[in-house]
């Protein structure tokens, strides 16, 4: 009787998973207690950091065959959903529903300004492979300038599936942060007169012209950039189930029940590639701190294009508007608005900046397109 | 008579005034929202309040008359 | 790195390129829906 319930508890021991754990597995856990944290009591973007903490602190247990290829659940999530492109595509058409591109088609010369941000993320490309790293992972890096979460996912998972949670993390994080990122690059790069420039007010737009809107874009910019396809065409019909009017359930289905169930999805997923062998690298720390070069030097750059236009235009452009460009959408907007009410507290530039900030996002959807193609 | 224009599109979020309240230039007289983001509206002149010509919750299209100030 | 190079001019010239043509599409689809809406509101009166 002895010797065997001795065996029995050793057989315990063996298939439990508390002999395997190792300290880079405790590594992790610490590092997703900080996310549950930072998600629950500072509420930092929680929708997507809740679940990417929990993915990846189960990701990273001993024994769970999890993230096992062919079985693993969490492996079917990621394959299924990231890997074969389905997830960031579904977001873009719930995005596509949310979006309204009334200030852009209002004040069309701006949307240049949303083409601006991008020379930022390919300056950071640039950047990345003369430190070093191969086209596909420098292309990783550089589109978190375009500060857009879905796209950063759909590259990465395309280029380089193993900075996958990575450049994700990155990105959302520097998302978030972009009313401390973005400020003091905004006052360096502008005067106090710059800032208070007040804009013209926009004319009017048609609602025919916000139909054909998704339409005629969706056709031109695909066949500019074919590889952009799969996130441009999603979000044209997310925007045209919008601007139609005739199909009221199928947008609020898009914006609402679809959108909450695939952010499930990608939460999940993108904690679950965090596995401390993927992470614990060297290489994570040159990720972070490229990516807030990219930011930052989209910021900039939007600016400075800002900057030259008013070189040739009558009706001087606000620069502040520039860094509406990168596309964390609205969050840039109001942090353009904000900085301009510094300066002038009667000049209210937020609705202005949603133009360049919309058109930073189909700027950053044709970047990933051209580094889709070049880069594959 | 002064006009107060609505600055940007946007929702009346607070209305921080009442007909007959004298104010001041540069006081707070409504609160928009727009984008998530509430922004003030300020007085454009010394005088009394004449006319509110919005409501609490209602959308505005930039330009749009807001109150009316005697000044 | 000639490589590099050429993406970030394929990059940048397909951004701006791609913003160019939408200007140009919003500018006409424009021009166009306002001569038409005008015609509408002519044919009312």
């Amino acid at each position: 009787m002895g010797p065997d319930l001795l065996q029995s508890l050793k057989g315990v021991a063996e298939f439990s998973g508390f002999a395997s754990v190792t300290w880079q597995m405790g590594v992790m856990w610490m590092l997703a207690f900080l996310f549950f944290y930072l998600a629950i009591a500072k509420k930092f973007e929680p929708l997507l950091l809740l679940p990417i903490a929990f993915g990846m602190m189960v990701a990273n247990l001993p024994h769970t065959g999890l993230m096992e290829p062919g079985l693993g659940l969490l492996w079917r999530f990621y394959e299924y959903g990231i890997k074969s492109e389905v997830i960031p595509p579904l977001i873009f058409l719930g995005l596509g529903a949310l979006t309204d591109f009334g200030p852009m088609l209002s004040q069309p010369r701006l949307i240049f300004l949303g083409a601006g941000a991008q020379v930022g993320v390919f300056l950071t490309f640039i950047g990345a492979s003369l430190m070093g790293v191969n086209l596909q992972e420098a292309a990783t890096i550089g589109i978190i300038g375009g500060a857009d979460g879905p796209t950063t996912i759909f590259l990465a998972a395309k280029l380089a599936p193993h900075l996958l949670g990575t450049v994700a993390v990155a990105a959302y994080s520097y998302m978030a942060l972009v009313p401390l990122i973005q400020p003091p690059i905004m006052r360096l790069m502008t005067t106090e007169d710059e800032r208070k420039i007040r804009m013209k007010p926009g004319r009017k737009v048609h609602q025919l012209e916000k139909i054909i809107f998704p339409i005629a874009a969706g056709l031109i910019l695909i066949l500019l950039v074919p590889a952009s396809a799969p996130l441009m065409a999603m979000f044209m019909l997310g925007n045209l189930f919008r601007e139609s009017k005739v199909v009221e359930r199928l947008k609020a289905a898009s914006q609402n029940e679809l959108m909450n169930i695939v952010t499930i999805f990608l939460g999940i997923s993108v904690g679950a590639t965090m596995s401390a062998e993927n992470f614990l690298q060297p290489k994570v720390i040159f990720v972070f701190f490229l990516g807030l070069a990219a930011f930052s030097v989209s910021t900039a750059s939007g600016i400075i294009i800002a900057k030259c236009m008013n070189l040739f235009s009558k009706d001087k452009i606000n620069p502040l508007l520039g860094a509406a460009g990168v596309s964390a959408v609205p969050m840039a907007a109001r942090v353009v608005h904000k900085v301009g009410a510094e300066a002038d507290k009667r000049n209210y530039l937020l609705m202005y900046a949603m133009g360049p900030n919309i058109a930073g996002v189909l700027g950053t959807l044709i970047a990933a397109g051209v580094f889709v193609t070049l880069c594959k | 008579m002064e006009k107060l224009l609505a600055p940007m599109a946007g929702n009346i979020w607070k209305i921080e005034c009442k007909e007959g309240d004298s104010v001041n230039v540069d006081d707070v007289l409504i609160i928009m929202e727009a984008m998530k983001m509430e922004a003030e509206v300020y007085s454009p002149a010394t005088g009394v309040i004449a006319k509110i010509t919005v409501k609490e919750g209602q959308d505005v299209e930039e330009g749009q008359a807001l109150l009316e100030i005697d000044s | 790195m000639s490589e590099t190079v050429n993406v970030f001019i394929s990059g940048c010239a397909s951004v701006f390129i791609g913003m160019g043509i939408l200007y140009l599409t919003i500018r006409c689809t424009a021009v166009v829906v306002g001569r038409l809406t005008a015609r509408e509101s002519n044919d009312g009166s």
